[in-house]
């Protein structure tokens, strides 16, 4: 009865839904965990709006000084931190599905660069996989300079100095995000707007849409391991049914780590002092470090070229491939694969424990 | 088949060109640039708006501020930090061999706050490890510049900065007194 109800108002059935969307997706990603990473980010960010949507409920969003002293960000995040109940955990989990969110990009483009998944027809599955990597990042920094403590303060004005140093449209860019010369009262609105409306609904969902329809159009590449016969299972309601138990397992975690470690804030934004040991959040430590080890332009430049190529990698991989043989080509994206991998975790640790 | 009677068959018939064909391509090409200069119009409108620095005549302007008296500073190898919380005003005064010199304190490389080593006479920036010289040159590191310098004014026994600041100061605003 209620399936003709539908029917007759939609035109359509929950099962003609469900054989529209269905489709064959190789076993492998029920059965080997580095194929099963692309999910782990959408089900992060699933998460991430849910607690976003609590937590922006209690921000405030004003940097100018309150009658406590402190900027009206930073009371508010603290009000959630140690005041409020409950909120403590949502923060937590926003902070943490986050950082998961990025261990999971990475390790999901590392399975797909060494597979060699990029490869045609999927050169653009690849370059929205990397426009996503890049948006979370964006995410990552927009977010973390919402809080109003010292990390905040500086982070804002590191990162809005390193937009400002890219060639040509730099000094735009910097005034476009500060609202201004300098950081002023009208900046943390427009990292605020950034962070819940442009990056993640304007960016985010329309680059993920595309990610998986393109991914849909060529099917998942089967490059497997060996260990799991080639073989495929459906997507509704398996594929589904697990990326939801792999929701369950990341809550509990997720609940269980913030319980025995729940989120601190730092000391409120000063801008006379910049403390003496201040580091982003990890993410950035690779290109931190790089900055302190070349000089300014060197750094930007190669920052934004190493970026870049990052995006279109398959093609420039493919441009290799017409002047020098199949197999040189494949050695030298393996070699620059690993090399940027292991510079990455070097600088990453030293930044770490200098 | 000779080669004419192929010519005669490859033969195509140009289209005329009619009164009618000339006024929708004139009709649809202005159609066009009207609203490529619209949609400018509107993208530079709302880009404008976003860019509050540039409603100002200029980005910047220098103010005049007294800092401290001359006597204190008139010491070989001194240096006077200057902070106006209020007004986000901060400069160390430093004392090269008799010559007063005012730095800004923000490193010009990505813009945090460098301090001043005593024992070293030189100022340290804590981001990525960036020094300067007691005369604002750099040192070490990877800033590609100096730290800016103020222009110092002395008047009898005070000594003046000229700070160099945002024209537009949107804090003015919310601070008692401004009137709407």
């Amino acid at each position: 009865m209620i399936e003709k109800f539908i029917k007759e108002r939609t035109g359509t059935t929950i099962g003609e839904i469900k054989e529209k969307i269905d489709e064959k997706v190789p076993t492998a990603l029920a059965r080997e965990f580095f194929f099963a990473l692309g999910g782990i980010p959408l089900v992060c960010f699933v998460i991430q709006i849910v607690t976003g949507l609590i937590l922006s409920c209690y921000f405030i969003n004003y940097s100018g000084i309150t009658g406590s002293g402190f900027s009206a960000a930073y009371v508010s995040v603290k009000n959630m931190t140690s005041v409020f109940p409950v909120l403590n955990y949502i923060r937590g989990i926003h902070q943490l599905s986050a950082n998961i969110m990025i261990v999971s990009l990475f390790l999901h483009m590392l399975r797909v660069f060494f597979t060699e998944s990029y490869r045609k027809p999927r050169e653009l599955i690849w370059v929205c996989g990397m426009l996503l990597f890049f948006t979370t990042f964006g995410l990552g920094f927009t977010g973390y300079a919402l809080v109003g403590d010292q990390l905040s303060y500086w982070a804002t004005q590191v990162g809005t100095n390193i937009a400002g140093a890219t060639p040509f449209i730099g000094g735009f860019i910097r005034k476009l995000m500060l609202a201004g010369e300098e950081i002023n009262v009208y900046t943390l609105p427009r990292f605020f707007i950034l962070h819940v409306l442009v990056l993640p609904f304007m960016v985010m969902i329309p680059l993920i849409g595309m990610h998986l329809l393109i991914t849909r159009s060529h099917g998942i590449s089967y490059t497997g391991t060996g260990k799991t016969k080639k073989s495929y299972y459906s997507l509704v309601p398996h594929h589904i049914f697990n990326e939801y138990k792999i929701m369950w397992v990341l809550l509990i975690g997720f609940l269980a780590v913030v319980y025995f470690y729940p989120p601190t804030i730092g000391e409120p934004a000063n801008s006379f002092v910049t403390p003496e040991h201040i580091k982003p959040e990890w993410y950035f430590y690779p290109m931190f470090h790089f900055l302190k080890l070349v000089s300014f332009e060197i750094g930007i430049i190669s920052i934004l070229a190493t970026s870049a190529i990052m995006v279109v990698w398959p093609l420039v991989q493919t441009g290799l491939e017409a002047v020098i043989p199949y197999k040189a080509a494949k050695v030298i994206a393996f070699t620059l694969g690993t090399g940027f991998m292991l510079i990455c975790i070097v600088f990453a640790i030293l930044e770490a424990i200098h | 088949m000779n080669n004419k009677e192929k010519e005669g068959l490859s033969c195509k018939i140009e289209p005329k060109a009619t009164r009618r064909g000339f006024f929708y391509w004139f009709c649809g090409s202005l159609f066009v640039l009207f609203n490529i200069g619209a949609i400018s119009g509107i993208v530079c409108c709302l880009l404008k708006s976003l860019m509050p620095s540039n409603w100002t005549p200029r980005s910047y302007i220098y103010r005049k501020i007294y800092a401290t008296s001359l006597k204190d500073i008139n010491v070989i190898g001194k240096a006077i930090l200057f902070q106006d919380k209020a007004n986000h005003r901060k400069a160390i005064l430093v004392n090269n061999d008799g010559v007063i010199q005012a730095f800004s304190l923000v490193c010009s490389h990505l813009g945090c706050q460098v301090s001043w080593d005593k024992e070293n006479r030189e100022f340290f920036c804590p981001c990525h490890r960036g020094k300067f010289f007691s005369d604002g040159r750099v040192k070490s590191g990877p800033p590609p510049k100096g730290l800016d310098e103020y222009n110092v004014n002395i008047e009898g026994d005070m000594v003046f900065i000229e700070f160099k600041e945002p024209y537009w100061q949107p804090e003015q605003y919310f601070k008692g007194g401004y009137k709407l």
